[in-house]
């Protein structure tokens, strides 16, 4: 019997490295993929920053280690777990959000992806109108005048 | 630093997917490409809805409807069923502000909702037992409220009332109806066909709808589709109906049409399929009704003989014995009345079957209660039964059991490409089931939903116990037998009425 966990190196874009257990690289499905074919003890993320990965890593461990503790996943471990999630996403900046979303998509953690666009949706929820969204997200209209009263006249049931 | 444009399309919809609508609609308004990206969200009909329980009418709305607008959804139209100890003008009004005035919404009263959409929101606010036995029957349900918000894209809606004039005689304006039906039909479906796809009706508690709803059945396509609830209170503060001049004119009955509209490139179309489960059944001989006196314009009792023979006959005994007979106790005893109406334009007359509950009697005589019962009339007995009604909602099961979804093939199966079967997709159901029914007559909620609770699990699907559900048998497919039936708008008074929604993408829009 091997009692001992098979760790794994990532190496981000900046090449700051995380060793981290082999069941946490198994949460995303592109570094179980990765892992499986190619049997290197070592792998680089090109795509991703220290910063994000070590966010990502942190997420992963996290999610693991409720799962494999809980062994049924009980209820109080799946709100201690949401607890957790919140408070991650919590303090966390858009711009941050925006390359965890990134990260998430291209390493294909769908958990994690649900997660960060739930933030997204949270943060334009809290806003009061479509003007407001563009603010909070820094988007440009590309609408003119007509065209704008138009979609607006076409939603106004939401607007009191 | 990052921003909003390294998104992607793809994950653009994940994020609005997720926007309760109001601040969807916010979203929708942003740019091009967010508004493309919430018609792609929208893109299928769907409904949802919102149960509260709240003891106090403001919280129960508020809280009913942020369920309901808790995904991305358009008001189409929106049905609010409300507890009768709650002011329904007041909740109306309430729900009408939140909804947009343009939307078409009918607050109606209820003597018990279900609401499946919940189960998986907020079940544990709903303090009910188990998952699948969502349904409130008990009089704490006379508190409450239910609503139910549509997306249809492909049809168009529109509020048709029902009117009488206030002369003397009172004139149903059966014909006015059925045209306004027509032109709007017409109007919106951009061709000749004047049958619109449904209609959902909801009758005044001041009128009997029966012989003009006969009337309406011969009149109107049965390709169309009718349910609804023929007497109740109900509130609808829609153009249509605020306009009308009520020195002249008493509305008996709102009628939500669904027309299809054909004007606008629709990627579905929308079907309607109904299902009734009925409850009762004859007993006794046919009896002919010989004198009649009405008691305080609610009750009548009646003198009858037993067709081909002299006499009266002996009421109490009668009764006695068909009670001796009916094994299946408590049950509701009910007269079925034959009656015939005349239309206007002096067309063919069209019979139908009235039928009051027998509440008492005495010696030769019995009484039922209501009114419009004529020397001369032919009536049958009947009386609820649990075996029919159990039989026939799994008739119903039956009946919708093609639109399921076959499950997924397996490893081994043939490779079909999914996309490439266009099958008719169920989103929604509305259930008008009679407050006889229900929790306390089968002592479950199931019987009454199982034709779409069991068929379509998950679907969003709102029922109400009323006083008179209502429903027209459909144009049988296919695979049905045809039934003859004198009236086929089917006004029995032990009826669970379903409604099941369905659509299917256009030819032009197959992959």
């Amino acid at each position: 019997m091997e009692n001992e966990k098979k760790m794994i190196t990532l190496k981000s874009s900046d090449d700051v490295t995380f060793e981290v257990e082999e069941a946490v690289v198994l949460e995303s499905q592109f570094l179980s993929h990765l892992v499986q074919d190619c049997p290197a003890p070592e792998h680089k993320i090109k795509e991703v920053t220290g910063k994000i990965l070590s966010k990502v890593v942190e997420y992963c461990e996290k999610h693991v280690v409720v799962v494999v503790d809980g062994g049924d996943s009980s209820s109080s471990s799946g709100d201690d777990l949401k607890k957790w999630d919140d408070k991650f996403i919590k303090e966390m900046d858009l711009s941050t959000v925006y390359d965890l979303i990134a990260a998430a998509n291209y390493l294909n953690i769908q958990a994690l992806l649900d997660l960060m666009c739930q933030r997204v949706a949270d943060v334009i929820t809290a806003c009061k109108d479509h003007k407001e969204i563009r603010e909070t997200l820094g988007i440009v209209s590309d609408y003119t005048a007509e065209e704008e009263a138009e979609v607006l006249k076409e939603n106004e049931w939401a607007f009191d | 630093m990052s921003n909003f444009y390294s998104v992607s399309d793809d994950i653009l919809t994940n994020i609005m997917s997720r926007l309760p609508a109001k601040p969807f609609a916010a979203a929708a308004c942003v740019s091009h490409l967010w508004n493309r990206v919430s018609d792609r969200i929208l893109s299928r009909p769907r409904l949802t809805s919102g149960l509260s329980l709240a003891e106090s009418p403001e919280i129960a709305v508020d809280e009913a409807l942020e369920m309901a607008l808790s995904k991305p959804i358009r008001p189409h139209f929106a049905i609010a069923f409300v507890g009768l100890h709650f002011p329904i003008e007041e909740i109306h009004n309430r729900i009408a502000s939140k909804i947009g005035a343009n939307t078409i919404l009918i607050t109606t009263a209820s003597l018990g909702t279900i609401d499946a959409d919940s189960i998986t929101n907020e079940l544990d606010e709903m303090k009910w037992e188990d998952d699948e036995d969502a349904v409130v029957t008990d009089d704490d349900m006379y508190l409450g409220v239910t609503v139910v918000i549509g997306f249809v894209p492909g049809l168009k809606i529109n509020v048709i009332p029902l009117l009488h004039t206030k002369t003397d005689p009172q004139v149903p304006m059966i014909d006015e109806f059925i045209s306004d039906v027509r032109d709007f039909t017409v109007l919106v479906s951009g061709n000749t066909n004047p049958d619109p796809v449904g209609i959902m009706l909801f009758g005044d508690h001041c009128s009997d709808l029966k012989p003009i709803l006969a009337e309406i059945d011969s009149k109107i396509s049965r390709e169309t589709v009718m349910i609804g609830d023929a007497h109740n209170y109900f509130v609808c503060t829609n153009a249509e109906v605020d306009n009308i001049d009520t020195r002249f004119y008493t509305v008996d009955a709102v009628a939500l049409v669904f027309a299809r509209d054909n004007l606008n490139n629709n990627e579905v179309e929308i079907k309607f399929h109904v299902g009734i489960s009925s409850g009762i059944i004859p007993i006794g001989p046919k009896i002919e009704i010989l004198d009649v006196s009405v008691h305080e314009e609610k009750t009548t009792w009646l003198i009858a003989r037993t067709q081909g023979e002299v006499w009266p006959l002996d009421a109490y005994n009668l009764i006695l014995s068909l009670h001796s007979l009916i094994t299946d106790k408590p049950y509701f005893l009910y007269i079925g009345v034959t009656k015939e109406t005349e239309p206007l334009d002096g067309g063919p007359s069209i019979k139908f079957t009235e039928f009051y509950e027998v509440i008492g009697t005495q010696q030769i005589m019995f009484s039922v209660a209501g009114t419009g019962i004529n020397p001369g009339d032919i009536c049958m007995f009947y009386h609820s039964d649990m075996d029919t009604a159990i039989a026939s909602s799994n008739d119903v099961y039956n009946r919708f059991h093609h639109l399921v979804e076959p499950p997924p093939r397996g490893a081994y199966g043939q490779l079909v490409s999914s996309s490439r079967t266009n099958r008719e997709k169920v989103f929604g159901g509305f259930m008008f089931a009679s407050s006889n029914r229900g929790d306390k007559y089968f002592g479950n909620s199931i019987t009454d939903c199982m034709p779409f609770y069991e068929n379509f699990p998950g679907v969003p699907f709102t029922g109400t116990f009323c006083f008179e559900p209502i429903g027209r048998s459909p144009v049988l497919d296919e695979e049905d037998e045809w039934q003859s039936d004198e009236n086929r708008f089917n006004m029995q008074p032990f009826n669970t009425v379903h409604l099941v929604m369905s659509y299917k993408k256009t030819s032009m829009n197959l992959d």
